[in-house]
């Protein structure tokens, strides 16, 4: 697996999402919603003769500012397990396949406050399992 | 001398090549013992008797249509295939166990948070070639 291949396929699939901003890697300013697909964690040598690796692959969501009442209400659609919105639907969708990997998984979602800026924004990180060829 | 990495290792099944498939891989080469216990021993006394190897080997599931783990090893169920194991890859000198063996089992497993994955189980027809690489 190429690492900018990944990462911009990932951002490519979220970029379908209506009124989502979404950067193939870290940014130094955010502008909710926006999603921001983050450096992962590679994980080598899943099966002898370098036949395939893993990424755990962070994407981050901010959704507005941990004060905004709003905040919570507008992340709801974005973590649910389905609808047009959802990051699970969206990314696994298999439909057409993805030719940076294999295999794409929404394994898990954190909530957290993250600054930007020096602004606190209410955001969820969702976790990607990914694998791909070793090789490739 | 040095510790040897798995991750080098090769795995083939007649022709066809399985390491880019197979993450783990086990040769038990075993023996059968015979009690020859007689009176006046304080201990049991045995001798060896025949070999009796196994092989086990595991891997994530792929679906290349034609040399994939599936497409290679169900048709060979309870049939006779040549094995090729080298532990430290491939090289002249290296080490190399051939042996032919039945497959007895071909297992597929689906795990809902995990990839799919299949092992399946060998038993061992005659003694195992160690003979190096050429």
């Amino acid at each position: 697996m190429n690492l900018d291949a990944v990462m911009t396929e990932i951002a490519d699939r979220l970029k379908t999402i209506a009124d989502l901003r979404v950067s193939d890697g870290p940014v130094d300013a955010i502008n909710p919603p926006h999603a921001v697909v983050s450096l992962p964690q590679i994980t080598f040598d899943m099966t002898y003769g370098r036949g395939a690796d893993r990424y755990t692959v962070p994407v981050v969501l901010a959704v507005g500012k941990v004060s905004s009442r709003a905040a919570r209400t507008n992340l709801a659609p974005f973590v649910a397990g389905d609808g047009p919105q959802s990051f699970k639907q969206i990314l696994e969708d298999e439909t057409t396949p993805y030719v940076a990997f294999y295999t794409l998984r929404v394994e898990t979602i954190e909530f957290d406050v993250i600054a930007w800026n020096s602004i606190d924004y209410l955001t969820a990180t969702f976790i990607l399992d990914i694998t791909g060829s070793g090789s490739a | 001398m040095a510790h040897v990495h798995g991750k080098n290792t090769v795995i083939k099944v007649g022709t066809d090549d399985l390491t880019q498939y197979t993450d783990a891989s086990e040769l038990t080469e075993a023996a059968d013992t015979h009690d020859t216990t007689t009176y006046g021993n304080d201990a049991h006394r045995y001798d060896g008797g025949l070999l009796d190897n196994k092989f086990t080997m595991s891997g994530v599931y792929d679906n290349t249509a034609a040399t994939g783990p599936a497409a290679v090893l169900k048709p060979l169920k309870g049939k006779t295939a040549s094995i090729t194991r080298q532990l430290e890859g491939t090289g002249t000198g290296k080490p190399q166990e051939v042996f032919t063996a039945i497959l007895s089992s071909f297992v597929q497993t689906a795990p809902t948070a995990d990839m799919v994955r299949w092992s399946s189980e060998w038993t061992i027809d005659g003694e195992v070639d160690d003979t190096p690489q050429a």
